[in-house]
């Protein structure tokens, strides 16, 4: 159990770091800069949400497999496949939780009030100084958010895991998946222990979301 | 430049179907530019900033040229010692009063005296507090103290005014005459000639991206007669 307890954990950290400095760059992009279909591009970023998981996990595995482009310059480069790695269950988690990454950002950057870089451009702020004096202690609230939501969805992500990663000891089996393989063998005493700790984590990280969230600002809260 | 005068700004610039062409002479002290919403003044406001960028033109101010389209100058709005003063959400909100003003301090080489100065805007007693704890008179109190702090070249506001209620207003307009004493230009832009009257003392009438008319407080009571009566 612990192996696969710190798989999840490992897929989790390395997804929500991803995601919030990806969709960070992408929502700042998408903001400031126009061009055609930009709303279809947002739309297909939170598509995923809306997906079931077995469609979202075929397509990945079909993307992910060998003989596809995608996965054959995988191949090509690597030596490795795709699908049925670390990498690939990575990779899809990274689509699968995009939605979740994206949302929270997305507003928080739509909230940004532009006179705000605009003053400390004047003041004589560099736009690196300003992204992180200016902007980020003004959207950490949505940060910390969209980081809680994504840990505990990639936590316990299921269908596209299975889908995309199988069930492979040491490599894809998540905690959700030894869940899923404790009841199958009738094991129920394991799969209750595997069960507590995902309550636990899926707790504490709704916990942060509401309570990291309220003390953004030392004065006052993006949620009271 | 012409004696006495401490900027010139010539600047053109096409947005849409809107055309700024302005040839702009400025002093020490207040230089208002007051003309109807949409006629070019806030981004008039922004070229001086370095914000916007004019199509064709140049600026020179206090000996220094901050930009000019034939020389292919342009100097950054974070290397132009100005300070700019908006209607609203001036302040940074993760930030207290002291904190905000601070901000200003950071990169000016001969910063006044803080407590000095926020002791005569009157706002020594919520230094410590965030701009959501403040009414609207203080925050733009605050906002002007930030722009004067840093002792920039040129002081912009743009409509500084405007969301106060009359009170608050002329309280802040009376001691920003009386308790400051300017050697840079100050331009503040305005819809409002009730305001441009009180602060006055060169007034540019600005309309469909020119300047029509230059004048003084006498130019305004002769065209605003009725209204300033009232007033």
């Amino acid at each position: 159990m612990l192996e696969s307890l710190f798989l999840s954990l490992k897929l989790s950290i390395l997804t929500t770091l991803t995601l919030i400095i990806l969709c960070l760059f992408l929502c700042f992009l998408l903001y400031f800069y126009h061009f055609p279909f930009k709303q279809i591009l947002i739309a297909m970023f939170l598509l995923p949400i809306l997906l079931p998981p077995t469609v979202l996990g075929f397509y990945l595995l079909y993307i992910f497999s060998p003989s596809s482009p995608v996965g054959g310059l995988y191949k090509h480069i690597t030596n490795k496949t795709l699908s049925f790695s670390f990498e690939g269950l990575l990779l899809a988690s990274l689509i699968y939780s995009m939605p979740l990454a994206f949302f929270p950002l997305w507003e928080a950057v739509k909230n940004i009030n532009v006179r705000w870089i605009e003053i400390a451009y004047v003041f004589g702020y560099s736009r690196i100084e300003t992204f992180f004096k200016v902007i980020l202690p003004n959207i950490k609230g949505y940060i910390i958010s969209a980081s809680a939501l994504v840990f505990a969805h990639t936590m316990g992500e299921f269908g596209v895991v299975l889908m995309v990663g199988g069930d492979i000891p040491g490599k894809t089996r998540t905690i959700s998946i030894y869940i899923y393989d404790a009841v199958q063998s009738l094991d129920y005493e394991e799969a209750h222990k595997a069960s507590l700790i995902l309550i636990i984590f899926s707790l504490l990280s709704l916990s942060i979301l509401l309570i990291g969230g309220k003390k953004v600002w030392k004065g006052e809260s993006y949620y009271t | 430049m012409e004696r006495g005068k401490l900027l010139h700004l010539r600047a053109e610039k096409k947005k849409g179907k809107f055309r700024l062409d302005i040839n702009l002479k400025m002093e020490k002290g207040f230089n208002i530019i007051l003309g109807p919403s949409g006629c070019g003044k806030t981004t008039t406001l922004r070229i001086i900033s370095g914000l916007e960028r004019a199509d064709r033109g140049f600026l020179y101010c206090c000996g220094r040229v901050l930009f000019d389209t034939e020389k292919n100058i342009f100097i950054p709005p974070q290397k132009r010692r100005v300070a700019l003063v908006f209607q609203d959400n001036n302040l940074l909100p993760h930030l207290t009063v002291r904190e905000n003003i601070e901000f200003a301090l950071k990169k000016s080489d001969n910063p006044l005296d803080l407590n000095r100065m926020a002791e005569k805007f009157g706002i020594k007693e919520i230094m410590n507090r965030f701009p959501h704890q403040i009414s609207g008179g203080e925050k733009q109190r605050v906002a002007l103290l930030r722009g004067i702090i840093s002792n920039p070249d040129i002081l912009l506001m743009d409509e500084p005014f405007s969301s106060l209620d009359f009170d608050t207003k002329y309280s802040i307009m009376r001691m920003l005459k009386e308790e400051t004493d300017f050697d840079i230009p100050v331009i503040i832009v305005t819809h409002d000639p009730v305001e441009a009257y009180f602060l006055g003392e060169r007034v540019f009438f600005m309309k469909d991206g020119r300047i029509t008319e230059e004048g003084n407080r006498e130019t305004i009571n002769k065209k605003f007669k009725d209204l300033l009566h009232f007033q």
